[in-house]
Formats: structure tokens, sequence, C-alpha cells
């Protein structure tokens, strides 16, 4: 077939690998071998307790937070994909907004909510119950990456064949046993991926412990202190942090790989799952169950927009309404909002149609090219941010082509932290398309080019928007990465939010906060409206 | 019209020879039926002829003209798919259009040509409606209706029919014949249906391992098959060893007697034990095995239930109407 086609993607699958290389690859094998170089260093870290106590919070930390998000995930997802309990779209809702909004918000608004001068503690006059310390920050990470592993099952769940449990059923099972010796372990590969998600994610997370984590060290945190602290800092010591993280996340990526093998599970069911109704109670406890989880969801998005109307004075809101805090806001902090806006859409703009490209490659044009490209995706969605930060301050810093400091660099990381959402949407959607609907617009005289814009970026289209969406929302409130990479000239609002909250002054970080969530909200509704499905994202 | 002339076409995919060494000359006009199991390489054989797959040796020519090297969108021709592959996204009216508009024509021919189109398969109503409002058997008309719209010099079509239920086969098969007939279109059909390869060509190909044993029309296929496996394929037939020759057997060659039943004169006799009587409503099919072990199916035209398991009978035979065939290489012995 090669011999009748054009060399055309031939050269997009060049340009994609070559990206990827140059912006993720070499920064990363360079920061590796810096790090290797000097392997006394390791020896150091893994003497000192101020080293590998980081180390050790944070794999506790991501594993139990892990394991969090699936007792809750999971059995929430069986609740809303299989039985009549009420208020579904409430609960898909809340999960999708809680995923999206980023994390240090989250945390944020429970220092509002349950910090030293929290409302609950005051509303309720409870003493000792406290946000801080490393128990909050795995609440906060459980109650804001569950929805990773939520809404994957649940669309599995959606997807599985009827005929097979039926079949378990005919063989005198009963639900709950069919369940779990059935029903979920087909659904296993949904879990271990968003499993992979929630454990990937927490590990890089930087903002959540350094808000409350009380002085706790993470790996993120350690390298981040390593790296930009202006006394002591050791940059050694950041890169085997950030070498050492990778390990643990490319450890997670094979453990997850392991647990895959030979489960392939293509289903072919005609039908969908019928709704089954719970009986009394069970459905009562479901519904308080989803209700709660999704309240705590999307509990902290209600307060950061509440506040934000709040007159605040340092950490205190003095309960007067007004928008002091927006004109603070606007007065002072207009060009972060704006980089963000501008960065975001640059990069949004770049992975949807590259994204659209490479899923296209991914689907329809395998081969070795495909494979690397697809390989680098991989380890991009694992690299937590802080690591492709330095690496790319590492690689990219100097002249010839110094980049640092430029929002060009923003909009690099960007793209190769976000853009595999929209791959994967988007080779998903194509997946769905079967190639003879190609085959036969070229039968009818139309040339490959014509082909691909009249019948395959159409149909990709709605997918490709999803997945998009996914990275515009993520990248409007990307930290990690950012935190490494920006200057002055080029913050952006998740950077104003962590340094607003870092110096108490909460007024400025609501409102700006809120911006963030009108924009996501604002985003879903649109993506809604023109037919994205939310609870098909390819995550 | 135009004639279409495969020359020694070969296609190999990594180790496996899917095409060995084609060659065919169709007839302007005619409908000619690729017959065979699956991966016998009919389907690309067809595949070739589109153009969606490169042949890596031999050469193709519609007309005079050599096309093997051309790229599909640029051969001139219609093809229908197995699943319709009907453009989800757009209405009736801009699939059939597709094809046109790819032409340039102007929109106005474009608009005549369309309601010609569908005109023709009987789908006129339909031009606006998207295709998810349409029936598996409208799909097909839509299809047609499409690959028709181009006027193209040759029509391909890979297993259309097998999407549909068994009623609405039989409606389309002869639906599709009519249309071929009237437009004149040489057209090659791709089938693993052997009744319906016979009900529909001109001419069938009947293909094994990427070869060819076969060309003929449907009757000269039934009744004197080129080939041990023809004879299998198409319709049931059982072989018997006899010395160096296999001879073929159809079941309505072959009467199932009692053992207290005369035999006629003129013919063969072999005797065995029955292994399964099957009730076929206007007579009896019966399989008996032989004292070699060979299995022979012969019909009858007595009373259900005569022929009860392990029952001896005699099985009458023509010898004059037996198909012989070489018994080594499996090809028809004089």
């Amino acid at each position: 077939m090669t011999k009748l086609r054009g060399r055309g993607w031939t050269w997009i699958g060049l340009g994609a690998a070559l990206f990827l290389v140059l912006f993720l690859l070499w920064p990363t094998l360079r920061l590796t071998a810096a790090s290797l170089a000097s392997g006394e260093s390791y020896v150091r870290f893994f003497a000192k307790p101020y080293y590998y106590e980081a180390l050790l919070n944070s794999l506790w930390l991501s594993t139990a937070a892990t394991l969090g998000s699936i007792l809750i995930g999971v059995p929430l997802a069986v609740l809303v994909a299989r039985h009549d309990i009420v208020g579904k779209g409430f609960i898909r809702t809340a999960a999708v907004l809680s995923l999206l909004s980023p994390p240090f918000i989250g945390a944020y608004a429970w220092i509002l909510l349950l910090g030293r001068a929290g409302f609950i503690p005051k509303l309720l006059g409870l003493q000792g119950v406290s946000i801080y310390g490393a128990g909050g920050v795995l609440f906060v990470f459980i109650i804001h990456h569950f929805a990773y592993v939520f809404l994957l099952t649940a669309t599995a769940l959606t997807r599985i064949d009827p005929a097979l449990e039926e079949a378990a059923e005919t063989m005198g099972v009963r639900p709950f046993r069919r369940l779990l010796t059935v029903t979920l372990p087909l659904c296993w590969p949904s879990i271990a991926a968003g499993a992979l998600l929630v454990f990937t994610t927490t590990l890089a997370d930087f903002g959540t412990p350094m808000l409350i984590g009380e002085g706790m060290r993470t790996l993120p945190i350690l390298v981040y202190n390593e790296f930009l602290s202006e006394v002591g800092g050791n940059a050694g010591m950041a890169s085997d942090g950030s070498v050492i993280m990778l390990a643990i996340a490319l450890g997670a990526l094979a453990l997850q790989g392991w647990t895959l093998r030979g489960r392939n599970y293509a289903m072919h069911g005609l039908r969908t799952p019928a709704i089954r109704p719970l009986p009394g109670m069970v459905k009562a406890s479901g519904i308080i169950f989803g209700w709660l989880v999704a309240a705590i969801a999307i509990l902290p998005q209600a307060v950061v927009v509440v506040t934000s109307f709040i007159r605040a004075r340092g950490p205190l809101f003095t309960g007067e309404f007004g928008l002091d805090n927006y004109r603070v806001m606007l007065d002072r902090m207009a060009s972060p909002i704006l980089n963000t806006l501008w960065f975001a859409a640059a990069a949004t703009a770049v992975m949807l149609a590259a994204g659209m490209a490479v899923g296209y490659l991914l689907v329809r044009r395998p081969g070795p090219v495909t494979r690397l490209v697809d390989g680098l995706l991989i380890l991009a969605q694992v690299l937590p941010g802080t690591v492709l930060g330095i690496g790319l301050l590492l690689t990219w810093g100097r002249p010839p082509l110094a980049l640092t400091g430029t929002g060009a660099i923003l909009i690099i990381a960007y793209i190769v932290r976000r853009i595999a959402y929209t791959v994967r949407s988007a080779a998903a959607g194509l997946r769905q398309i079967t190639p003879a609907v190609e085959e036969a617009s070229l039968t009818l005289g139309a040339p490959p080019g014509r082909t691909f814009w009249r019948i395959t970026a159409p149909l990709m289209l709605p997918a490709a928007l999803a997945g998009a969406m996914v990275s515009w929302v993520s990248t409007l409130s990307e930290l990690s990465s950012t935190i490494m990479l920006y200057t002055g000239r080029t913050a952006t609002v998740s950077i104003q939010i962590y340094n607003q909250v870092m110096n108490d002054s909460f007024g400025a970080a609501a409102a700006l906060g809120s911006v963030l969530t009108v924009l996501t909200v604002a985003t879903l509704w649109l993506t809604g409206r023109y037919g994205a499905r939310q609870d098909g994202l390819q995550l | 019209m135009q004639t279409v002339r495969i020359k020694e076409i070969t296609k190999r995919f990594d180790q496996v020879l899917a095409v060995a060494g084609v060659s065919l000359d169709l007839e302007a006009g005619e409908l000619f039926t690729l017959l065979g199991p699956s991966g016998c390489g009919k389907t690309t054989l067809l595949r070739l002829l589109a153009g969606l797959e490169a042949p890596d040796s031999g050469a193709i020519y519609f007309g005079q003209q050599r096309v093997d090297q051309a790229p599909v969108y640029a051969r001139n021709i219609g093809m229908v798919f197995q699943n319709y592959a009907i453009f989800p996204h757009m209405s009736v009216a801009d699939n059939v259009a597709y094809g046109l508009r790819a032409r340039k024509l102007p929109e106005s021919a474009v608009k005549t040509r369309v309601a010609e189109a569908l005109e023709q398969v009987q789908m006129a109503e339909y031009g606006p409606r998207r295709p998810d409002q349409l029936s598996g058997g409208q799909q097909q008309r839509v299809a047609l209706a499409r690959a028709l719209a181009t006027r193209p010099a040759v029509l391909l079509m890979d297993e259309p029919l097998s999407n549909l239920d068994a009623r609405l086969r039989l409606s389309m098969r002869a639906e599709i014949r009519r249309l071929q007939k009237r437009v004149g279109i040489t057209t090659i059909y791709v089938t693993h249906d052997q009744e319906e390869a016979l009900a529909i060509s001109d001419r069938i190909a009947v293909m094994e391992a990427g070869r060819i044993l076969q060309v003929g029309s449907p009757v000269q296929i039934y009744r004197r098959p080129a080939h041990r496996a023809v004879a299998a394929f198409v319709g049931t037939c059982s072989f018997i060893q006899a010395g160096p020759l296999t001879l073929g057997l159809r079941p309505e060659m072959v009467t199932v007697l009692p053992m207290s039943q005369v035999a006629p004169p003129d013919r063969e006799l072999l005797r065995g034990t029955v292994e399964e009587e099957i009730f076929q409503g206007a007579f009896l099919s019966v399989r008996v095995r032989l004292a070699t072990g060979e299995s022979v199916v012969g019909l009858s035209p007595l009373a259900p239930g005569t022929f009860a398991e392990g029952t001896p009978v005699r099985l009458a035979y023509n010898p004059a109407e037996a198909y012989r065939f070489d018994g080594r290489t499996g090809e028809a012995a004089l």
C-alpha cells in the first residue's frame, strides 16, 4: 500500500518525533546523565533522612492516594453506570470539575475551609481538626483524583457485553459475586489506567503538599527547593531527586503494564448493559455515598468562587461582600491572566492540529517512527512536570537557542505535557471509523489530501476536540513545570495563585481561582454543546 | 463499457502469497465474480484492481490503458464495500455527490447526476436524509448510487450483500443484476457465497490459495468442475477413491436404495451403512458410510424414517455422469 501513498505522512511523523526528542527525550536524558555522572550524590541521598524521607513520603502518599481513589472511584462507577441511583448528572459533573480544577486550588480552598482560621472549625466549634499535614495532603489528593478511576471505570462498565454477565448469572452466580468475578475483572484495564494516572499525577503534584504539607517534604518539593533556593541549594540533589521521581513513575508504568499482560478484552457487545434496581437500603446508602463524594469534590470550587466576592485582609476574610478582590486582580495581575490565556491558546492550537495528525499516524500508519512517537508520548504522560522543567532549563537554557524566560519555552512545555490527551482521544475516535470510509473516498476520485480533509478530519474532530478540551483546561492550571520555567514577565495565573497563597493574600487568590474555574466550566459547557462527551474522555 | 485485463498479477503480504500470478480477461459489460473461501485472495485481487493495494508484479489494463501504477483516485472506478462505507457526516445526497465534486463538476451538473443516481436505485426521496436514518438495505442502495454516479469505467463490489438478512439479500441480488445490465458496466463481484455467485454472474473465477482454479459460466462451473476443489466448494460433492482417480458425485447423481429394492440397469452400485438421514422437504438426503471409510451423500424419494442409522443400503449412480479427477493433482481427468 505504501507504494501508492504520498510521503507527506512520513515527514509529519518524523517532525513529531523530532519535536518530542528535542524537548522531551533529550532534556530527560541530559538530566539523567548529569545526575548519574556523579554517583556519589546518590550515596548522600540515601544516607541523609532529609533526602530519603522525601522519597518515602512521596511513595506512600501516592500509593495511598491511588488505593483510596480505587476504593472510592470503582464503587461509585458501579453505582452510576449500572444502578438506579438519582443525581447521576450531578455526580458526573462534580467528578469532571474536580478533575479539571487545579489540585492546588483544592488545597487552598481546603485551607479556607479547614485551615487555622477555617470556616468549618469556626462554625462547628471544632478543635484539632485541620487540613494541614500528611493526612490533609492525602485527603486532597484522593478527592481530586478519584475521578480518573471513576470516569474511566464508568465508561468501561457501559461497554461490557451484557451477554458475559448474563452467562455468569445463568451459572447460578449471585449479582455481587458476578460483579467481583466477571464485571470488575473485565474493567481492570480501565481501572488500572485510572490508577496509573492517579499515581503519576499525585507523585508529581508540587502545589498541594507545598501549601498544606506543613513543611512535609515530597520529591517535587525537594527538587524545587534544591534547584531554586538561593542559599544552600544543591542542583545535583535536584537532578538526583528528578531521576528518582522519573524512575518511580516508569516503575509504576511497568507495574501497570504487568497487571495488564494478556488482558486485551475487545468487546463486541451489541447491547449496552441494563440499569439494575437496587434494594431500598443499599440504594439509599449508595445515593448518600455518591452525593457526599460529589459534594466534597465540588466544594473547593464553590468556596473559591464565593470567597472571591468577600473582602479579605491578608488571610482573613472580613465577611463583607464586594468586588475588591477582582479590582486588585485586574490592577495588579492582568498580565498573568493574559499570559495564561495566550500560552494555553497557542499550546492548544498546536495540540489540536498536531494531535489529530499524530492520532492519525498511530491508528493508520504503524511503523518504527510511529512506535517511537507512541513511546515518547507515554514518557510525556508519566514524566513529572518539575523534572521536565529542569530538563528544559538544562538543555535549552543557553545559546545557541536560549529559550529560558520566554513564553515559547512554557508553550513547548505545555505541549509536551498535555498533547497526549488530544492524541489519545483523536486516535480512539479514529479507531471507531472503518478504513473503508477513507478507501471509498479514494475510489470516488478524491486524492489522499482531499480525503483527509473531507472525510478523516471531520470524523475525527469531535473526539480530538474532547481531548483538546482536556489539554486546554489542564494547561490553564499547569503549575509544576511552569514554576521551574517562568520569569516575572511570563508568570501565569497558577503562579500568581501560588504566590498569593504563600503570601497569605487570599482575596486575590480567590479571584484568580474563580477565573480558572469559570474558564473550566465554560469550556466544559461549550464542548458539551458541540457534542463532545465528557464521560467518554480518553484520559 | 470497458474490458479489463489482468496479467500475471502477484501480491505478497510478508511471507504469504495472497495472489499468485493471476491472469484474467474480462469482457466489456460482463458481471464477473471472484468466488472462493475466505483467505483465497479474492478480496486482495479486487483491492489490487481498485489500487488500494499495489501489486508486486504483473499488469492491469482497463481497456487499452495500463492502470496498475495509477493511484486509486485516478483509476475512474466505482466501489461498493462490504460495510457500505457511507460517509456518516454527510447527507445521502452529499454522499452521492462526493465523487462528482472531486471531479470538479459544476454544481448544476452535480445536482442532476445525483438525482439520476438516486432515481436508479429508487432512493429519489432520500437525498436530504442522514445515513444513520437508513436501514441496511437503503445504505446498500446509496452505496451503489454513489459508486455509479461518476459513471466509472469499472464497478468493483466486495461482498456487498453479506451484511443483509437472507430475504433482503435475495431481492438486492436481483436488483444489482438488473441495474448492472441496464447501465452495462463491467463489474467485478467478490463473494464467498457460491449460491449467490451462481445466481448473479455472467462468469465466475473460482479461487483457492491465491490461484484461479477455473473460469467459466455458472453452468460450466457447477456441471463441469475443472478441479476437485471447485466441485467441493460449489454445491455439495462426495469423493471416492477409484484407483489413480478420484470420483466426484453430487447428491443428485446418487440414488439411495434399501437392500430390498432392485437396482435400475446401467448403474454402478456401492454398498454401505446409513450414517444420517436428513429430511429436506421434497426428498431425503442420506449420508452413507462405505466399507472404505468414505462418506457419500445421495438422495431418496422414500418416506422419512426409511433409513435408520446403521441400516445397510446400496447406492446407485451413472458412471458417465460422475466427475473424474486426478487423485494426485485434483485436476479434472478425461
